[in-house]
């Protein structure tokens, strides 16, 4: 039973566009899109398959012309509250990245066919060409540099938290600390990995968009490499280019 | 929606890391990372590292970044939703952009006063004029003088006009939660004889004071920062409150 499956009322508060409603549901739901959105789509095509993922700034883009469209009077009312709201709400973000990839000339439009096209989520990370890969594993050196170079403790919380992805409350206990202790050094950790980024120039590599895994796209040609998925062979290679799909949305 | 001039400091990609860009600092982050090569490049290499660092994937949002997607979007998705409140506000909305226009060539020909106290310093100060008009979908358009109010259904519309061709307007809204900057427009019309300017602001959802400050000035950078209040040398301002009430 999602939100809006569950609440009536909420239910009819969103349709007739009430903020609290709609504040509700967008903080309910935006980290799933965001995560969705995330993992990058792949558009099919008549002989092949293009996966696109977004970079952070273009990710942004099409997260918030996601909740722009949900929440149009027009499409409010044509969720029936039966279905699963956050499957309606994902499809609004693909149609919404799908739209935005056209526009920026990405992808053609003959080539689209959504039904045909599931996301590229099951398609793993590791289908990246050799450029993407090298930045990639750039990044995780630095992370292990970093990392090698604290205390002790801060490993240990690192590994808690980002590693093995437990709560904060799970962590405190783990530590022998309070959460609000374990929160504080969080972010004191963050901070000191920024400034680690910093001081090694990772800000400062201005170079070429195309020179960063960051906006990849990841172009699955049918054939030239024989991956199975879903019945067909799709070869990722990626040209890294970061595309301004999102010059044409609302700020 | 206000601009950066700038390059985005250290200190917005600091907190986009620890998951404390607020709303304003997160628009104002991907809004101009959108237009600047430099910033979006910087922006999507600090999320990237992000990502590894909390997750090892670089296919996962980090906390930060989640944060920050929600706190850039909300504003437009609710500001999304009371734009476009179906065909018959569509209809009202064209019709009262025609009113506008209308009454700009045709009735725009107020007394000089100003409403608006001037703010500018003596050797900048220009004659210029902003008008707002409250807009109801069953009556003209009515000029609101200082104080006034305008009922929550309903929106404002805006004329300006400036003695200096090529001069720019852009307008700051500010209510007891929230403030963004709108424009900078083009300002066509002389005093006497204002032009409608391209915004109306529903109010809708809203309620109590909300103060107009509009910046005059030429140059786009000095008007941004004239509205944003942070340097008003260079440029106009006009001030006026209004009140949101049935």
């Amino acid at each position: 039973m999602t939100l809006l499956q569950g609440d009536r009322q909420l239910l009819d508060a969103y349709r007739r566009g009430e903020v609290r409603a709609l504040e509700k549901v967008y903080r309910t739901y935006s980290a799933d899109v965001a995560r969705y959105l995330a993992k990058g789509f792949a558009l099919k095509g008549d002989d092949r398959m293009e996966r696109t993922c977004l970079s952070s700034t273009d990710l942004q883009a099409v997260h918030q012309e996601t909740f722009v469209r949900a929440f149009r009077p027009a499409v409010r009312l044509t969720y029936d509250g039966l279905r699963p709201f956050k499957a309606y709400l994902l499809s609004i973000a693909r149609s919404a990245a799908v739209d935005v990839f056209r526009s920026a000339g990405k992808v053609a439009r003959e080539w689209v066919s959504l039904d045909d096209a599931p996301n590229a989520a099951s398609l793993p990370e590791d289908a990246l060409d050799p450029e993407a890969s090298a930045l990639q594993q750039e990044v995780r050196r630095l992370v292990s540099e970093f990392l090698g170079a604290r205390p002790s403790e801060e490993q240990r919380l690192a590994q808690l938290r980002f590693v093995e992805g437990q709560s904060q409350d799970a962590t405190a206990e783990a530590l022998g600390l309070t959460r609000g202790e374990v929160r504080v050094r969080e972010k004191r950790l963050k901070l000191a990995f920024s400034e680690f980024l910093r001081r090694r120039g990772w800000f400062d590599q201005d170079g070429e968009p195309a020179k960063a895994l960051v906006g990849i796209t990841c172009i699955l040609a049918v054939g030239l490499l024989p991956i199975l998925w879903d019945g067909m062979g799709f070869a990722p290679t990626c040209d890294g280019r970061a595309h301004p799909i999102a010059s044409g949305l609302r700020s | 929606m206000i601009r950066l001039n700038r390059h985005a400091s250290s200190g917005l990609y600091d907190r986009l890391a620890t998951g404390g860009l607020g709303p304003r600092e997160a628009r104002l982050l991907f809004t101009h990372a959108r237009t600047c090569t430099h910033c979006r490049t910087r922006l999507d290499r600090v999320s990237l590292a992000l990502r590894v660092f909390e997750s090892g994937r670089v296919l996962e949002p980090s906390a930060g970044e989640l944060r920050a997607f929600e706190n850039a979007g909300l504003n437009a998705a609710l500001q999304g939703s009371r734009r476009s409140r179906g065909t018959r506000q569509a209809f009202w909305w064209a019709s009262a952009a025609a009113i506008a226009s209308v009454s700009a060539v045709v009735t725009l020909s107020f007394p000089r006063e100003l409403e608006l106290a001037a703010r500018g310093p003596p050797q900048t100060s220009r004659e210029v004029v902003l008008r707002i008009f409250c807009a109801k979908s069953s009556s003209p358009l009515s000029e609101l003088k200082q104080s006034a109010h305008c009922g929550p259904e309903e929106a404002l519309a805006f004329a300006a006009s400036s003695k200096l061709a090529g001069t720019h307007v852009a307008i700051k809204f500010s209510t007891e939660g929230e403030e963004w900057v709108e424009g900078p427009f083009r300002v066509s019309g002389t005093p006497g004889r204002e032009a409608p300017l391209p915004l109306t602001l529903a109010l809708t959802g809203r309620a109590g004071a909300l103060r107009v400050l509009a910046a005059f000035a030429e140059k786009p950078e000095e008007l941004l920062r004239a509205a944003r209040e942070e340097d008003g040398r260079f440029a106009t301002l006009r001030v006026q409150s209004v009140r949101v009430e049935r």
